[in-house]
């Protein structure tokens, strides 16, 4: 029996059981291959991970960690599972956070003192406002030419990112500073810490739009049709639905709370804005939107989770393990925790000796369907 | 159906548990951590007899330790300074590729307190903001910073423009032209000292010798810098020196039949037939001190270290490229700054667009000099 005795063949949805067995799995994979390279460098896989998972989840303090580093990618998780809902990609977050957190940086830093809860709204609403227009720009590029927004949002990215470097080593350049970063924005402006628990309110923020966003695909009748534009646009249309109205408000919503990330992240935890903000968590947040299956409430658990493992990546280098294998363990668990999603909607069988011409067909027909 | 999809998780546990079991088994016998060359004994127990068994320093740097710049000339000079003190080379946790960011730097702080160290160095000057608004958290964990003076953290820094004098002074007596380059990194007060170093003693040799610099405006970036060196050497400059991390500008030299100063570490390795000796960084000597201090409980926020001479060192000669005349010539230029006959920063001192920066017979002060927003007369080029 050879590989060609196996074939792969479409399943039917998998449960829900069936696919949280199939992610911690395939974590598992993820560590068992890491643990080779651990052990070749001398170091025991057992203890790495144990040190990984006590710094990041098994205390108070680590917790708070892994919740503040989720934060950003919860909110451009939501963002990218928003676009997809509507099989629209959103590849740029991270340029919809950085106009955000740059449209709200601005007004924190020179923006008239207005009273307290008024000035904190309009910040939210810069910053959320900011993501939404860079996300509009490929959203009307999409709805009234069709150009891909693929490539748009991914190509704004390097715009905003440019911009962002530009105002941080230039005009926005705190003093005696050798970094890119701001002076610090008005202390009225941090948000609140939830008791003393350490965790800013920031969380509250991703959690309620986590549940609206839930609430809007399920019950809404926006919400509805955009899931019916996601099998096929064409009969969208022929229902009457209006498909570019319908990209214009998703696109718009998914940049708005990408822009949110500039939001908790500059007011809640760097209180200053600084160059490298988004750091990668717009492309991440892709990563955590497929993970969590575009499911809203599962991209903020996700979220913490990979929060935590960036976080772990310091304590592992106390052990003495070199940095570069702290952020391999992290880059293998992610892609084994996506190539098992495949998993999700195939499965491996052997061949019978007797198969027959149309079994093949069918074989040949379900690999044609491989995709995301 | 189902026996087989059972029969495939089965499968796939097993692969993981053989691959786990095959992994720790493998490791068990060896599980101490690979030790770094540099220091391999501790050296004897200092003179005072303090305990230093208990002692630990984190440090947190941009790059790996190994990087053959900036932040192996860091992890070398800690290395020393802990050997001669006596502390077991363990006693120091490394936290490499943290980049200067609120969240990375916070993080790799708490992982260190968390580990209970008893110093921290922060190596790089991107952290100066960051571990300030961290360091009251935790009063008792020491913090020492590279740059300039920051509140709530112990300062340090090299007078990195005496080294440089020398490089500049013996470019400078070697050339035959009148133009030497410098491949500088970002416009920073401490890149600028290093340029005007050089620069001041090019002329300290030859009172008609310019200097012309070019900007990566990277730390470290091999392609620009490797620009940086040919624009140099396209311009007919056969003599240069450097601020750049990366080996590009010593191995384009020596593709092209140039000179120049390395930096950071020890470069003759890299390009033996370009590299006339190196600028060095030896925090060790102030590392020693803020251990010191730290260990005994008298460092203070306030405290600041701005250090030259044996701090701003430079390597040996390559003696197949240094004329031994010009070698003598050097090492007393250095006993000569060390004595103070030569002041660096001495009147009169003009910048390049005419100010005068220090009268005749005046001295510049360090404050002025940690800052400085200027290059010197024979400077070709803008610091903006």
């Amino acid at each position: 029996m050879g590989l060609a005795n196996i074939r792969l063949e479409r399943k039917q949805v998998a449960s829900l059981g069936r696919r949280i067995l199939n992610s911690v799995l395939f974590v598992l994979l993820g560590f068992a291959f890491s643990g080779i390279f651990i052990a070749a460098l001398g170091f025991n896989p057992f203890t790495v991970y144990a040190k990984m998972i006590s710094y990041s989840f098994l205390n108070l303090r680590g917790i708070r960690g892994s919740i503040m580093a989720g934060l950003p990618l919860m909110l451009c998780g939501l963002s990218v599972s928003a676009a997809f809902k509507m099989n629209l990609n959103n590849i740029g977050a991270e340029g919809q956070y950085a106009v955000g957190a740059l449209m709200g940086g601005a007004f924190a830093l020179y923006g008239p003192a207005l009273p307290l809860p008024l000035r904190m709204a309009v910040m939210f609403l810069l910053c959320a406002l900011g993501g939404a227009l860079w996300a509009m720009i490929a959203a009307v590029l999409k709805a009234y030419w069709n150009v891909n927004e693929t490539i748009i949002t991914l190509m704004l990215n390097y715009i905003a990112l440019l911009l962002m470097d530009y105002l941080c080593y230039g005009p926005w350049m705190a003093k005696r500073q050798t970094t890119p970063i701001s002076e610090k924005i008005p202390q009225e402006l941090y948000l609140p810490y939830l008791g003393n628990s350490g965790i800013n309110a920031g969380i509250v923020i991703a959690v309620v739009l986590a549940v609206l966003l839930y609430l809007f695909f399920q019950y809404t009748t926006v919400g509805f049709q955009v899931q019916v534009n996601k099998y096929s646009l064409r009969s969208a249309q022929y229902a009457g639905i209006n498909v570019r109205r319908n990209i214009l408000i998703i696109l718009g919503l998914s940049g708005a709370i990408a822009g949110l990330a500039g939001f908790v992240q500059i007011t809640g935890v760097v209180h200053r804005v600084q160059a490298q903000l988004p750091g990668g968590s717009g492309y991440t947040g892709i990563v955590i939107a497929y993970l969590s299956q575009f499911h809203p409430l599962a991209v903020i658990l996700v979220s913490i989770l990979l929060g935590g493992l960036n976080n772990s990546c310091s304590a592992v280098q106390i052990m003495g393990v070199p940095s570069q294998i702290a952020a391999m363990i992290q880059g293998c668990i992610m892609i084994f925790v996506i190539a098992g999603e495949f998993f999700n909607r195939y499965r491996l069988v052997l061949k019978k000796p007797d198969t027959t011409a149309a079994g093949q067909a069918e074989a040949v027909e379900s690999k044609g369907g491989v995709g995301l | 159906m189902k026996n087989k999809r059972f029969a495939s998780i089965l499968l796939a546990l097993a692969i993981t548990a053989a691959s786990l079991a095959g992994c720790s088994g493998g490791s068990s016998a060896n599980s101490a951590p690979a030790s770094t060359p540099a220091a391999e004994q501790s050296a004897a127990p200092s003179e005072q007899g303090t305990d230093w068994s208990n002692f630990k320093i984190g440090q947190i740097t941009s790059l790996v330790v190994n990087d053959g710049g900036w932040c192996q000339a860091t992890n070398q000079s800690i290395l020393r300074a802990m050997q001669s003190l006596g502390i077991p080379e363990e006693n120091l946790i490394t936290i490499e590729n943290v980049s200067e960011e609120q969240v990375a730097v916070e993080n790799a702080y708490n992982a260190l307190v968390s580990e209970g160290v008893n110093l921290i160095i922060g190596a790089s000057s991107g952290y100066a903001a960051f571990l300030s608004d961290l360091a009251p958290q935790n009063p008792d964990v020491i913090i020492a910073q590279q740059g300039a003076r920051t509140e709530n953290l112990i300062g340090y820094q090299i007078r990195n423009y005496e080294g440089m004098f020398l490089a500049g002074y013996a470019c400078a007596l070697m050339s035959e032209s009148k133009t030497l380059g410098f491949a500088a990194s970002m416009s920073e007060a401490s890149v600028r000292a290093a340029i005007n170093g050089f620069a001041l003693g090019a002329k300290y040799a030859d009172p008609e010798e310019k200097v012309q610099v070019v900007w990566a405006n990277s730390w470290y970036d091999v392609d620009i810098e490797t620009q940086s060196a040919q624009t140099l050497i396209n311009q007919g400059i056969k003599y240069m020196g450097m601020e750049a991390s990366s080996p590009a500008v010593p191995q384009t030299c020596e593709a092209n039949g140039a000179y120049c100063i390395g930096y950071n570490v020890d470069m003759e390795e890299l390009a033996p037939k370009a590299v006339l000796f190196s600028y060095v960084w030896n925090f060790a000597p102030i590392f020693e001190k803020i251990i010191a201090s730290a260990a005994d409980g008298t460092a203070n926020p306030d405290d600041y270290y701005y250090e030259g001479g044996d701090s701003s060192a430079i390597s040996d000669f390559n003696s197949e490229l240094v004329p031994e005349d010009v070698q003598k010539k050097v090492l007393q230029v250095k006993e000569d700054i060390a004595s103070g006959k030569i002041k660096v920063y001495g009147g009169e001192l003009k910048d390049n667009k005419g100010n005068v920066l220090v009268a005749a017979g005046e001295t510049m002060s360090d404050e002025q000099i940690v800052a400085q927003e200027f290059l010197v007369d024979n400077v070709i080029g803008d610091w903006q």
